[in-house]
């Protein structure tokens, strides 16, 4: 091995200068992230009267906690209030996120595990449409979703139940790497074929659905453009919200009460974050996608 | 002799209800497929040769395809500068991407608070956009606190960004830098952690100062995930977009459309067949570039495994 002696010290304290320098970068942006938020939360705080006489230019000189409260009753928008858009929110998010990892996982564990016909169709399929540019097909969804009478209905939902997505092809890898003997011993114990999924396979990939379902969730939870488009009166949280600030005979005092929906809108996703942050941290890290 | 033909007719029997099985657990995906994408992509490109009468029947055209022409000549058009905005997300993906690695190679090497930065530059992804974009939009307005700080500190006027077409769009590229890349750099993170350790300790060895040690060492060895995104980002030329329904409401005045925003304003305003032209244009015109692209970038794969 060779050692350079004389290099070694020069590199080494230049790189940690280097270092501290991108540390203060890194400071000063996290600052400039964290700071909206601090903000928004000062200003939903700020009584309403006092909001309509300074607006953002004065610092509060009270706190007023009740505009989380008054959250809940006075934001409307789609003839829904701030609960009805919550629970729009919790099945549109919720139950896209469980359609589509429980689809993908079905499609991928039969893939990686079972010879058949339409199995490396279904494979190489998924993985070359997962690549091809398509710009917006919108308008064909517009379109299909009328004549199949989903539009502006929770059949929407369906739409979210693809199972040759991402989501297929990070269970795949993992169904694939896992050891065959599970199954073999579980089949001469007399057990079913999918009584083998269920009670052996899935529960190991738990964790990769956990974060491929926390993915998803968080997408659809602040996705306001496909149900401002695709079901109008079903408003979730993020479209009632968008629609209620661009509403023209909207209060403008009201703006600290609708500080406090948006950030009541993010503790459940930060909420599932905080939870589940390990799981979704470790796919995330592990990731290193094979082209 | 018996019990063996009836041990091989029960391994037949047991791979038949595995192929039965598999064909069962695979048929919701493939339906879904089958009407969600190849479908939904073949009446695109129906609706992009067609236009609708006034009975509600619909006619074979091109007019939908040399339209795209003739209005990207125009100078102020919708799709040209549609267009060129659509460019410059695309552009700042690029930046953003290369930014990306940086960020995420001084995260791996633990830069003082790694720990704190990487939950802080994730915070933007699942903290709901309306939030975000909200609250940016209010504290850079001409009556926001940024304007008054400035006004204070500086005697600065701060000029009303989103309401004129020469600062609007550049404002939301900003933003889509600013917050939006906490994903890849995950992406980018787990794999530089996934390199071995003898790897860099032998290149500090060799007197490896850290940008060689980025370039010639641990970038080869990323080059998989690297590929993968430089191929992504490729594929989204003419699909780049940022938050512009939340920024502006939707109105057109001041130059913020992208193609695929303008695509979804007309879906909402019903008009399907010509943005579905443009949508078809603009794919096929994309697809050889994605193909370009991963020639391009398997060519550059020095095949480096660990």
């Amino acid at each position: 091995m060779k050692e350079k002696e004389s290099g070694k010290k020069p590199i080494s304290t230049s790189f940690k200068i280097v270092k501290i320098v991108v540390a203060i970068i890194f400071a000063i942006h996290a600052i400039t992230l964290v700071l909206p938020v601090a903000w928004g939360l000062v200003v939903s705080l700020t009584p309403t009267d006092f909001f309509m006489l300074n607006g953002f230019l004065k610092f509060p000189t009270s706190i007023e906690f009740n505009n989380y409260v008054e959250a809940f009753t006075s934001i409307e928008a789609g003839g829904f209030t701030f609960s009805g858009m919550l629970i729009n929110s919790v099945w549109w998010a919720a139950g896209g996120a469980f359609l589509g990892v429980a689809v993908s996982a079905m499609t991928a564990y039969a893939v990686a595990r079972y010879k058949f016909m339409l199995g490396p169709v279904i494979y190489w399929v998924a993985v070359i449409s997962m690549m091809i540019p398509i710009m917006s097909n919108l308008t064909a969804l517009f379109k299909l979703s009328a004549a199949m009478s989903i539009y502006n209905t929770p059949f929407m939902l369906l739409t979210q139940m693809s199972g040759m997505g991402f989501n297929f092809v990070v269970l795949y890898s993992f169904f694939k790497g896992i050891s065959g003997e599970y199954a073999e011993a579980a089949f001469i114990d007399g057990a079913g074929h999918f009584r083998v999924f269920l009670t052996i396979y899935a529960p190991l990939a738990v964790p990769s659905m956990i974060a491929l379902g926390l993915t998803t969730f968080i997408g659809l939870w602040g996705d306001p453009q496909f149900p401002l488009l695709f079901m109008p009166e079903y408003p979730t949280l993020a479209s009632g919200l968008y629609t209620y600030q661009t509403a023209i005979d909207r209060v403008p005092g009201m703006t600290p009460i609708l500080y406090a929906c948006l950030l009541i809108t993010t503790i459940p996703v930060l909420a599932l974050f905080v939870i589940f942050r390990d799981k979704f941290m470790d796919m995330q890290l592990s990731g290193g996608i094979k082209g | 002799m018996k019990n063996e033909s009836s041990k091989v007719n029960g391994k037949r029997i047991f791979e038949r209800r595995g192929k039965i099985f598999a064909y069962c657990m695979v048929s919701v995906a493939v339906v879904h497929f089958l009407i969600f994408f190849v479908y939904l992509n073949f009446e695109q490109f129906r609706m992009a040769f067609a236009y609708e009468l006034a009975d509600g029947s619909e006619k074979f055209t091109f007019d939908n395809f040399t339209r795209i022409f003739t209005d990207l000549k125009l100078p102020n058009s919708i799709m040209l500068y549609s267009l060129v905005n659509t460019m410059q997300y695309w552009l700042m993906g690029v930046v953003k991407l290369i930014v990306t690695v940086f960020v995420s190679y001084f995260l791996w090497k633990k830069v003082a608070g790694n720990k704190l930065f990487i939950i802080l530059f994730f915070l933007p992804s699942i903290i709901p956009s309306v939030l975000y974009v909200t609250l940016f939009k209010n504290m850079i307005s001409s009556v926001g606190p940024l304007a008054v700080i400035l006004k204070d500190l500086f005697g600065y006027e701060m000029p009303p960004l989103m309401a004129q077409p020469e600062t609007a769009t550049n404002t939301i590229v900003f933003f889509t830098f600013w917050a939006g890349y906490g994903v890849n750099m995950l992406l980018y993170l787990g794999a530089f952690g996934r390199i071995p350790d003898g790897v860099i300790d032998a290149g500090k060895i060799d007197g490896c100062g850290w940008l060689r040690e980025l370039w010639s060492i641990a970038l080869p060895l990323i080059w998989e995930t690297l590929s993968v995104m430089l191929i992504l980002n490729v594929s989204t030329l003419f699909t780049a977009t940022g938050p512009i329904l939340l920024f502006t409401n939707g109105v057109e005045y001041n130059h913020t459309y992208t193609l695929s925003f303008w695509i979804y304003q007309e879906v909402s305003a019903g008009n399907l067949y010509y943005p579905s032209a443009v949508g078809l244009f603009f794919t096929v015109v994309a697809i050889p570039l994605v193909i370009i692209s991963r020639w391009i970038t398997a060519k550059l794969n020095k095949g480096v495994t660990y």
